[in-house]
């Protein structure tokens, strides 16, 4: 999980990359935002109940944990089984049957999905990934999608203030099965009042909101990092960019990060600063998409996946849902991109057509 | 005229109690109003997106219940949340200066709790909570008829695990003026003392206000297993309403069918 949502390859090895990324897709796929904890997954259920156990059971070494985990994981049955001789409460096990049915909710589409979220309501009083989902994917007025946010918002805020408060020199909120729900009931509220125009007094307080999530995790999974960078390079709160390009180097070659650090660049020093062109250099390495996709005449596909490859065009996508500066450019910006942009192509075609013949 | 029976109350929506007491609907009840009246996949998408309007799920629930769930665990959990929730609204300080809103509060736990007794009962592990429920219920005053309630505790008190538990003298306190009232107690007098002068003198009667009920009780298979919403007192709809009700009890007391075939012959 270390490399979560960080570019680990040079675009200019394309073929090895790709060869690399087939190898190990799902583990990369998996380290990107919006990721597998933006929903909830049968996995995630599977885990909560083995943390479920583990913190009953007192175990004298690492072998005897991993001899136990070794049972427990044989096949699909063997946790439901192992959890019996545990006797949850009748609460706990309506609360483990929430979460397999709101991520089959997830997992599925159309009337078997809205079936799926409907029956989840009947298990549990905090169904903050219902409300989501239906927030997502039925509202039909912003009014409708804002109610449903606050409620998951003020369920997680409500059920994780005690945990919130207490210490831990080390919090991983979002690795937390129990917890992540609540992570998600936040975030998902906090940057949907960053798009709304409902309560538009309320965005300050959102990113402010969104950037103190991070402490609760700051190896930052989920990819908050990437939606305050563009918040604040749209409100040029140029200040609070530089904090946080510095507050993660791993990210120093991600183009979520590259892009608006390379135009706020340009506008604070202008094109021939050295900073400028080896910001915009480096975000042109690592994808080639958003300048494409920034030129082109037409919306921008929407971004519809749930993870993506670094350097992908779903990369690209991603990065327009939550960009605000590329696609309204000044003249001038527009002018130095594509410049840069042809630029950057006819080095490339110089130097790596070159030795190829 | 046609009276609503139990299972009728059981059935009607909370949105249409609310209407019943003159209260205004939300936004979202209007929705699930209208999810009532759509096909396909819209009332699910409509009653999903009604959520947003309210802070309980009470309407949502209630329409789970009549419109997919399956088990007896599905049902049981819509009711009990449901009480959950309607419990922490009356702690409501709004509600509890509005003298209506309390009505429908309390009514509506009511026909939630007589719902939830009503599923405990086909469940034979859990009919003592039923009981439980029947004894503090059968005190009770709301707008469904008590009387009608009461005849129904009394067509079961021949099943009851406990029935010393309950007050005999407000069961059978009821009026006679109907059959459904007659043929419970006609049956009730008969366990206690068998062929009695009480008895037959209330059994005639019963027979009398509605001579279609033994044609029913007497075959077994015609019995039915589902209470209507509604009946007419005299009318076969009545008939079948207690048979659903007094099926069971008139074929497990002992002769009483026999005591039944005869005295209807006679009559």
């Amino acid at each position: 999980m270390k490399e979560i949502g960080k570019v680990v390859t040079d675009w200019r090895h394309g073929y090895e990359i790709i060869k690399s990324f087939q190898d190990h897709r799902y583990a990369i796929a998996f380290a990107t935002p919006h990721s597998m904890m933006s929903e909830p997954r049968i996995a995630e259920v599977s885990n909560l109940k083995i943390s479920f156990m583990s913190e009953r059971l007192n175990h004298n070494s690492e072998e005897d944990f991993n001899e136990w985990m070794k049972k427990v994981t044989a096949n699909s049955d063997s946790i439901d089984l192992e959890l019996q001789k545990f006797h949850p409460t009748e609460k706990e096990k309506n609360y483990f049957h929430y979460r397999e049915i709101i991520s089959k909710a997830y997992k599925s589409n159309g009337i078997s999905a809205m079936k799926y979220v409907f029956k989840s309501l009947l298990y549990t009083d905090e169904p903050i990934d219902a409300l989501l989902w239906i927030a997502k994917n039925l509202s039909k007025t912003e009014e409708e999608e804002y109610q449903m946010y606050w409620k998951a918002f003020a369920i997680a805020n409500v059920l994780s203030e005690e945990y919130d408060k207490s210490p831990d020199d080390d919090p991983k909120r979002w690795t937390e099965h129990w917890y992540r729900p609540y992570m998600r009931g936040k975030a998902s509220y906090f940057t949907f009042l960053l798009e709304t125009t409902l309560d538009e007094n309320k965005e300050q307080e959102a990113i402010q909101k969104l950037h103190d999530m991070i402490k609760l995790d700051p190896d930052d999974p989920i990819g908050l990092r990437f939606i305050l960078m563009n918040q604040w390079s749209h409100l040029e709160q140029y200040d609070q960019m530089e904090a946080i390009y510095k507050q993660f180097p791993a990210d120093h070659k991600n183009p979520l990060f590259l892009y608006p650090m390379a135009l706020m660049k340009y506008k604070t020093l202008g094109e021939n600063h050295p900073d400028t062109a080896s910001f915009i250099q480096k975000a042109l390495e690592n994808n080639l998409f958003i300048p494409v996709l920034a030129f082109k005449n037409i919306d921008v596909p929407p971004f519809e996946s749930s993870t993506y490859l670094p350097h992908s065009e779903e990369e690209a996508q991603y990065f327009f849902e939550i960009n605000l500066d590329f696609v309204y450019m000044e003249e001038d910006q527009s002018n130095w991109l594509y410049k840069t942009f042809l630029q950057f192509i006819e080095n490339f075609h110089k130097q790596h057509m070159d030795i190829q013949v | 005229m046609k009276k609503t029976t139990l299972h009728g109350w059981l059935s009607i929506p909370p949105m249409d109690l609310r209407q019943i007491l003159k209260l205004p609907l939300g936004k979202g009840q209007e929705m699930i109003k209208e999810a009532m009246d759509s096909k396909g996949k819209k009332p699910l998408e409509l009653v999903l997106r009604s959520i947003y309007d309210k802070d309980d799920l009470i309407d949502q629930r209630f329409y789970y219940l009549q419109n997919f769930a399956k088990s007896n665990e599905e049902k049981i959990l819509c009711l009990q949340n449901n009480i959950a929730d309607l419990y922490s609204m009356e702690e409501n300080e709004e509600i509890q200066n509005n003298e209506v809103e309390q009505k429908y509060l309390s009514f509506l736990s009511y026909l939630h709790f007589c719902h939830l007794g009503e599923i405990f009962w086909t469940i034979p592990e859990m009919q003592y909570l039923a009981e439980n429920y029947w004894k503090v219920y059968q005190q009770e005053n709301h707008l469904i008829d008590m009387v009608d309630f009461r005849a129904i505790l009394l067509y079961r008190y021949p099943l009851l695990n406990h029935p010393q538990e309950f007050d005999m003298d407000q069961l059978l306190s009821t009026p006679e003026d109907t059959a459904l009232q007659t043929y419970a107690k006609a049956l009730y007098y008969f366990t206690q003392n068998g062929a009695s002068d009480r008895a037959k003198s209330v059994l005639n009667r019963s027979l009398k206000r509605n001579p279609h009920v033994p044609f029913i009780l007497l075959q077994k298979k015609r019995i039915p297993k589902k209470s209507p919403t509604e009946f007419e007192p005299g009318q076969q709809s009545e008939a079948e309403y207690i048979a659903f009700l007094a099926g069971e009890s008139w074929w497990t007391v002992e002769g009483a069918i026999h005591w039944l075939k005869k005295s209807m012959s006679s009559t």
